[in-house]
């Protein structure tokens, strides 16, 4: 049994006669201790997705589909049930850690207050403070403590930001673009933390982001999403290693590689649909050069092709 | 110091030194400054790529200022052309600045949103007194197919475009005045995947036609190799490697290369890399090699004595006690 499964999951916004979908019939599922990637374009749906699974959208927000977690339909729980789970069996970590922090307050006031609340108002102390930010590698948390969030770095705000969402020790953690802000070397500090702490804890990480070199390197598993919808999703390995939609090949082309002692780069035309012009047919056609008549009449069915390994698409069907 | 090139080159850089004062703490207390750019050297040949990689605060857009007589030098020399930048009359003075643009990151910031694109892309023409508007705009038309935006969106305004659209307008306004130099700072840091292979193409190709020389600042590694013929590394300030992009990327000598080269890379293993904790303070930068607090393989030597750049290949530059060794 998965930790989370999520089935057909459409996410809607604007009048009920012409929706716009921001994620349509997403469907995949997340194992307790995973790592798992979802690489998209602005626009693609990843944030939306994620915060879908929080329940955290505007009211405005049309979801409907299936969010199975730990056991628990999470679409189908009041908003006082929700809240029990959001934070504490699922924790977020967003992109920007300059403005996740309270600039007025000390960083030990801010962490002891993220402690009082997953405890259900039990007494948090400076030393449980000091204690929880040691366990993210701060160094000399307890002088870390009396300072205020200006006075530190943005790989160390991450940190901090890290130690909050893992403070009640979730079964969920979603990370939206951590690194995205963040310099190399302290980029890699941050990765090297999450596989840290999913080595000791067996939390699930969701980790979206755009840097396909951050997927590849620490998720066991890849989600492509190209215009709110799941296009591919495999083991990270093989959805490198063996892309079969088109645009997962363009977008790990997209990225300069060394082939024999030269960097190559190849290039995909077009640009990425507005959701609101989005016709009957696959997303991807336009820009696609395997594109056939099938593919700009009618949507493709997600199919296996390999073990734990789907794709969104018709080109290899028919040859097949 | 710096590396040797054949050619004369186009643009050559002699111990450059910036420094910023900063508030002084207290009220008796000297300024303290910073040193954004220490003792860097580096040569540009006409018609190829400089690029520039290292961490925020490294020093890499000050360089890029003072190419665009935005900063002038604490110390130091800049020379395009055989003459020094810094040593002009008003009349030269202007010629350079249209010899010289720039592409910056965010596209969304750079384009007056009041202006049609046409007026954007005809306005250093202008500026520069070489047209009036009337020919200014049709010129932007040309440049407006160069950069393959289609010519009828002479007449729209730039929140009508999309980031990577949007950063082409500011490519072909860079192109306007037929520059030599174009100094490409982060331009295409803020872009998606698919579009920045795109805008790095675009860049390629205006490259090999109009033959226009790039300082090319990034943080991404695979994408300054791609484009860079050289390529210089820097760490608080320093250049601490400098060579050719193949010999820079394929044979790093600095450890703080290593690093960046190793976190870039797709089969290497996530681990925590040497360089532990923070970047820290060029204000109060580490005593000796500016990078031992965070090298493994740093000695007592390397806190003590700061190391020069010294040539271990052809026009391969390192600034470390230990390339040989390690």
């Amino acid at each position: 049994m998965s930790l989370l499964n999520v089935r057909k999951l459409t996410v809607q916004f604007g009048p009920a006669r012409q929706p716009i979908a921001a994620v349509s019939a997403a469907s995949f599922s997340v194992e307790q201790g995973q790592i798992v990637g979802v690489v998209g374009e602005s626009g693609s749906g990843k944030t939306t997705m994620c915060t879908a699974l929080m329940r955290s959208l505007p009211d405005s927000a049309r979801v409907t589909g299936d969010i199975d977690f730990d056991g628990q339909s999470l679409l189908a729980l009041s908003p006082d049930q929700m809240r029990a789970i959001r934070g504490r069996d699922i924790a977020m970590i967003l992109q920007n850690p300059m403005t996740s922090l309270d600039p007025l307050f000390t960083i030990g006031n801010q962490t002891q207050e993220v402690l009082r609340l997953r405890r259900a108002g039990a007494k948090a102390t400076q030393q449980d403070a000091v204690a929880l930010l040691r366990k993210v590698r701060i160094t000399a948390p307890e002088i870390r403590v009396r300072q205020y969030p200006h006075q530190m770095s943005g790989g160390m705000k991450q940190r901090i930001l890290t130690a909050f969402a893992t403070a009640s020790s979730p079964k969920l953690l979603i990370a939206d673009e951590p690194t995205t802000a963040l310099d190399a070397t302290v980029q890699e500090e941050i990765l090297s933390l999450f596989c840290e702490i999913r080595n000791t804890s067996n939390v699930a990480i969701i980790i979206v982001t755009h840097d396909l070199g951050v997927v590849r390197r620490i998720s066991d598993r890849t989600i492509v999403m190209y215009a709110g919808r799941i296009v591919e999703a495999g083991p990270t390995q093989r959805v490198f290693g063996a892309p079969q939609h088109p645009y997962t090949q363009g977008l790990i082309g997209s990225m300069p590689q060394v082939v024999e002692g030269r960097v190559v780069l190849s290039s995909i035309p077009g640009q990425v649909p507005r959701l609101d012009q989005l016709g009957s047919g696959c997303a991807f056609a336009a820009r696609c050069q395997h594109a056939a008549l099938v593919c700009r009449e009618r949507l493709p069915e997600q199919r296996q092709v390999g073990e734990a390994h789907q794709v969104v698409c018709w080109h290899g069907q028919h040859a097949a | 110091m710096a590396p040797a090139s054949s050619a004369a080159p186009l643009i050559e850089a002699v111990n450059l030194q910036k420094q910023y004062r900063l508030a002084r703490q207290r009220f008796f207390a000297p300024a303290p400054s910073v040193l954004a750019v220490d003792d860097v050297s580096f040569k540009v040949a006409q018609g190829t790529t400089f690029g520039l990689v290292g961490e925020s605060g490294s020093g890499k857009t000050t360089v890029a200022k003072m190419l665009l007589k935005l900063e002038k030098p604490t110390s130091g020399t800049l020379q395009v052309d055989g003459r020094d930048i810094f040593q002009q009359d008003a009349a030269s003075e202007r010629l350079y600045r249209g010899t010289v643009q720039a592409v910056l990151q965010d596209p969304y910031g750079a384009l007056s949103p009041r202006l049609k694109v046409g007026r954007i892309i005809a306005e250093p023409l202008v500026a520069q007194g070489r047209m009036g508007w009337k020919e200014g705009e049709e010129r932007a038309g040309e440049l407006m197919a160069l950069v393959g935006l289609r010519p009828d969106a002479l007449h729209q305004y730039p929140h009508e475009f999309s980031g990577g659209q949007r950063q082409r307008i500011a490519i072909a306004r860079a192109l306007s005045v037929d520059p030599r130099i174009v100094v490409l700072d982060e331009s295409v840091s803020a872009l998606d995947v698919s579009v920045r292979a795109q805008i790095l193409k675009l860049l390629e190709a205006v490259q090999q036609k109009l033959g226009v020389t790039y300082l090319f600042i990034g943080h991404d590694l695979a994408v300054v190799r791609y484009m860079s013929t050289d390529v210089g590394v820097m760490y608080l300030g320093q250049l601490v490697e400098v060579g050719s992009a193949m010999q820079v990327f394929s044979q790093p000598l600095h450890p703080y290369t290593r690093q960046l080269v190793a976190a870039g890379a797709a089969d290497t293993p996530i681990r925590a890399l040497g360089a532990a904790g923070d970047l820290p303070s060029p204000i109060n930068p580490p005593s000796g090699c500016r990078f031992h607090t965070r090298c493994p393989h740093a000695t007592s030597l390397c806190s003590q004595e700061a190391p020069v750049l010294r040539e271990m290949g052809a026009g391969h530059f390192g600034r470390c006690h230990h390339m040989e060794v390690i």
